[in-house]
């Protein structure tokens, strides 16, 4: 929490807050008819849902199967519509409502937080800002592995840097609640007592704890860091590209799946009587073949292996590079819906890293 | 208002200049000048299809009136062909860099147009004819497939005929009618008398050509920083977002179209 | 601009996607505003042999559905073909791969002679078709979606991209990652149906066909992963892709 505390220039209000006053307020605030989505049980694993208790919250659960961006860059996004009788009519659409996202890890959390660099930079994209403003994020911390696919804490983001306007920590009976936000702090609506420096002495007990545990139980990441944009430089005429490209189905299930693939397709959807329409945007992949075909059919990107390059590059060197962050959160969704073990970022880095000094 | 909001233009005006090609006049609703450079871009709209970028075909200037020509190849691009002069469509843009005049006054200027290349190029020879007193010798260059193909036929003969411009062009396979020089656009370069030194060159044309004229070039001796190159990629957004038009590192709709050679040789996407 | 007339036929098949058509409800009156049907059995008994668009249903199954096919394609402007069926031979191709002789009399019984069958195939091994509406049976808002682009003198959107792309983004749980694991062909299998299988807690069959760069190594790689005997590969991919690589 220190990078959140120095992103905001000064130290985060800190709470502590019984659990159970603290899902009381949330479930007032459902029975009020706010809109709460928080991670629970899906068959063998979790996913985010809208839910009608806490009750049904899975704390501590393994990573959800589609990240938190589905809600400030949904799947399918209607961008405008129109109509063209006489007069040609176009109405953009952004479509936003409130919404309570509970118990969002800080992988995801840092995912958001890349996202709002990007479609804020330059250009902005109201569709996604709007969403974002109306989203109240209250993260959860997570002190166990939530997987083995996930490297987190390889990845600096086993805390979220930014992105967040409450975030809990469980301390057994209470939350230990950090305020990242005004929203935040009015979503608290005066609940608890400030933390003493007891407690934080004891939440940063607790993290270093969970630090020497995911340490020692993540998957390690043999090549440092900050180090990653140059090796992957160095490396663009690795075989490892083309031997896991062999064995990539080029599904796109990595892109869909990743906090921080934020690339789309443009569509037009027209009525039958074709005087009606919309224009929506669905969520694309580089791993896809048409990724990059244009109309007289050429593909820039055909290999599969050269577009496994490419994602790996965006997420550890090209936007690594601009934005001095790493646009891999650690969260493990893509290595664990690879089927065929060739996308994992972490399993790349490494069999690179190896690769590269045995030369 | 969202970035992806196009604005309505009207078609004023259509004019056949191939089986595939046309070239449309356009003006905005609003009736403001579009205040474009050349080598930029825009994303056009026809409502029930979709979106294309296509490149902005005429010269910078106050008037209402700009000019796409467009080549009949996709869904957007078809349907655009079957609109007449008062349909309305909807326009987004300009976008991209295009190319900064500054970088070429007092230079001569090599401008290179291979096919439909000759389209967003014909801004730029415009733009550089329109105030000819600030650049040394001026050569235009075009290739087409076969003479049937060549694009803007009567401003080819202007410009043959104007005694301030040094005038080539070639087609790949020649009929009867044609008299002048037959073979891909790269084997004209060794015939062009052109001063390396003195010259920035500009090519714009399908993806296949960058490599070969690059390579002419660079034999008669012009140096990779007085080389300027305009991409085509996939893109959807035109605003940096989509990711479709990446080449390694590099938005096309924002870094680019345009491009100096030195800065991108290094892109193993790139050429 | 005069309503183009369209046909529906069929030819080996359960006539499940012309059902599809006719399940459309208020959408259906929408079509027929747009079009003029001319020929539609599961609709109505009339029969116009004058069209501009056929869409074609079923597979060709005997010699006789030779004939009638080069007629259609003789007399329509664009032909589609509707289907699974029409656009792989679908379900009908799993007989290809049994003993033609012992299948006929399983059918037909000592009958067999009446009917002069033949190896099943779709549609374009016979004549060229113009685009494909796959699936079995056909989605309801992919058949709106094409008429409409067609109508708008567009070709039809149809989606490169494998089932895997729309399953991610309904946030199911994959198929290889339940407790116990469900083969799917969604990997190599276009997408564009909504993952309606996985979504129901089905394998993906194939029945969209496979996307034009299907990595078959990887699934086989995959298959043999979860420790799938040849046997059932082979049963798996004959559902609806039997003659897949068997195309011009």
């Amino acid at each position: 929490m220190d990078q959140a505390e120095s992103r905001r220039g000064g130290r985060l209000e800190k709470y502590l807050v019984a659990k159970t006053s603290f899902l009381k307020l949330v479930d007032e605030q459902i029975k009020e008819g706010k809109e709460v989505v928080a991670p629970v049980r899906q068959e063998n694993q979790a996913n985010f849902r809208r839910i009608k208790s806490t009750a049904e919250i899975l704390w501590g659960g393994p990573q959800t199967v589609v990240s938190a961006k589905s809600f400030v860059f949904p799947p399918k996004e209607e961008l405008l519509n129109y109509e063209t009788n006489d007069e040609v009519r176009v109405q953009p659409r952004v479509e936003a409502k409130p919404l309570i996202l509970l118990g969002v890890h800080s992988c995801d959390i840092n995912g958001m937080a890349l996202l709002d660099k990007v479609f804020t930079e330059k250009n902005l994209d109201e569709n996604y800002v709007k969403k974002r403003e109306n989203l109240t994020v209250i993260g959860v911390e997570c002190l166990e592995p939530c997987s083995p696919e996930s490297f987190c804490y390889r990845k600096d983001s086993v805390l979220p840097w930014d992105g967040f306007d409450l975030f809990l920590t469980d301390l057994g009976k209470n939350f230990f609640v950090e305020v990242g936000s005004a929203k935040g702090e009015s979503f608290l609506s005066g609940l608890g007592k400030k933390a003493t420096q007891a407690d934080v002495d004891r939440v940063k007990k607790i993290r270093r704890e969970r630090d020497a545990k995911f340490d020692e139980k993540q998957r390690k990441l043999k090549p440092k860091l900050s180090d990653l944009p140059v090796l992957l430089k160095e490396n663009y005429n690795s075989p490892v590209w083309a031997e896991r490209g062999a064995r990539c189905f080029g599904c796109g299930s990595c892109n869909m799946v990743c906090p921080t693939c934020y690339c789309f397709d443009v569509r037009d959807c027209v009525e039958l009587d074709l005087k009606h329409g919309i224009r929506a945007r669905w969520w694309d992949g580089c791993m896809l073949t048409d990724f990059t075909r244009i109309a007289t059919g050429e593909i820039f990107r055909e290999d599969r292996g050269a577009r496994l390059r490419h994602r790996t590059y965006r997420k550890d060197y090209y936007l690594f590079e601009k934005w001095g962050k790493s646009f891999c959160t650690g969260c493990g969704r893509c290595g664990k819906a690879c089927l065929t073990k060739v996308v994992d970022p972490l399993d790349i880095a490494n069999e690179i890293y190896e690769r590269s000094r045995s030369r | 208002m969202t970035i992806y909001k196009p604005e309505v233009a009207v078609i004023k005006r259509v004019e056949k200049l191939t089986v595939t090609e046309s070239l449309f006049d356009l003006e905005l609703l609003s009736g403001k000048p579009l205040g474009h450079r050349p080598g930029q871009f825009l994303e056009l709209s026809i409502f029930g299809v979709g979106e294309a970028p296509i490149s902005i075909s005429s010269a910078p200037s106050d008037s209402p009136t700009f000019q796409l020509c467009v080549r009949k190849i996709g869904n957007v691009t078809t349907a655009m062909h079957a609109r007449k002069p008062g349909d309305k469509v909807g326009i987004r843009g300009p976008f991209g860099n295009g190319f900064d005049l500054e970088n070429f006054k007092g230079w001569d200027v090599l401008l290179i147009g291979a096919g439909l290349g000759l389209a967003p190029l014909r801004s730029l020879i415009w733009a550089v004819l329109n105030s000819r007193q600030d650049y040394g010798r001026v050569f235009i260059i075009h290739g087409a497939r076969s003479p049937q193909l060549l694009l803007f036929k009567e401003e080819l003969r202007e410009w043959e005929n104007r005694p301030d411009v040094e005038f080539y062009s070639t087609v790949d396979v020649a009929d009867e009618s044609w008299q002048g020089h037959v073979g891909v656009i790269s084997t004209i370069i060794p015939e062009v008398d052109f001063d390396p030194e003195k010259t920035q060159a500009v090519i714009v044309g399908p993806p296949v050509v960058y490599k070969f004229l690059i390579k002419e070039l660079k034999n008669r001796g012009v140096e990779d920083d007085h080389i300027w190159v305009d991409l085509e990629r996939k893109m959807k957004c035109g605003v940096g977002k989509c990711g479709h038009c990446q080449i390694n590192n590099v938005y096309v709709c924002q870094d680019g179209p345009v491009f100096r050679y030195d800065r991108i040789k290094n892109l193993p996407e790139a050429i | 601009m005069a309503k183009p007339k369209v046909a529906f036929f069929d030819f080996t098949c359960c006539e499940g996607c012309q059902l599809t058509v006719l399940s459309l409800g208020d959408k259906l009156l929408d079509l027929f505003e747009s079009v003029e049907v001319v020929n539609f059995r599961e609709a109505s008994s009339y029969k116009g042999q004058d069209y501009d668009i056929a869409f074609v249903e079923g597979s060709i199954a005997s010699s006789k559905d030779i004939e009638r096919i080069k007629e259609i394609r003789k007399r329509a402007k664009v032909l589609v073909a509707l289907g699974a069926c029409a656009h792989t031979a679908g379900v009908n191709a799993i007989r290809n791969f049994h003993n033609q002789q012992e299948i006929r009399k399983m059918v037909y019984g000592d009958k067999a002679w009446v009917f002069d069958s033949i190896l099943a195939q779709p549609i374009d091994a016979i004549v060229r078709v113009d685009y494909y509406i796959p699936e079995c049976p056909i989605d309801k808002e992919e058949f709106l979606r094409f008429v409409s682009q067609l109508l708008n003198n567009m070709k039809p959107f149809l989606p490169d991209y494998p089932v895997c792309v729309e399953c991610k983004m309904k946030g199911n749980v994959c198929n290889y990652h339940k407790p116990n694991p469900i083969i799917c062909l969604g990997p190599v299998t276009r997408g564009g149906c909504g993952a309606i299988c996985p979504s129901a807690g089905n394998a993906c069959e194939g029945c969209r066909g496979l996307i034009p760069d299907a990595n078959l190594e990887a699934m086989e790689w995959l298959l043999n992963e979860y420790g799938v005997s040849a046997e059932d590969k082979f049963r798996f991919y004959r559902m609806y892709n039997g003659l897949m690589g068997m195309k011009k």
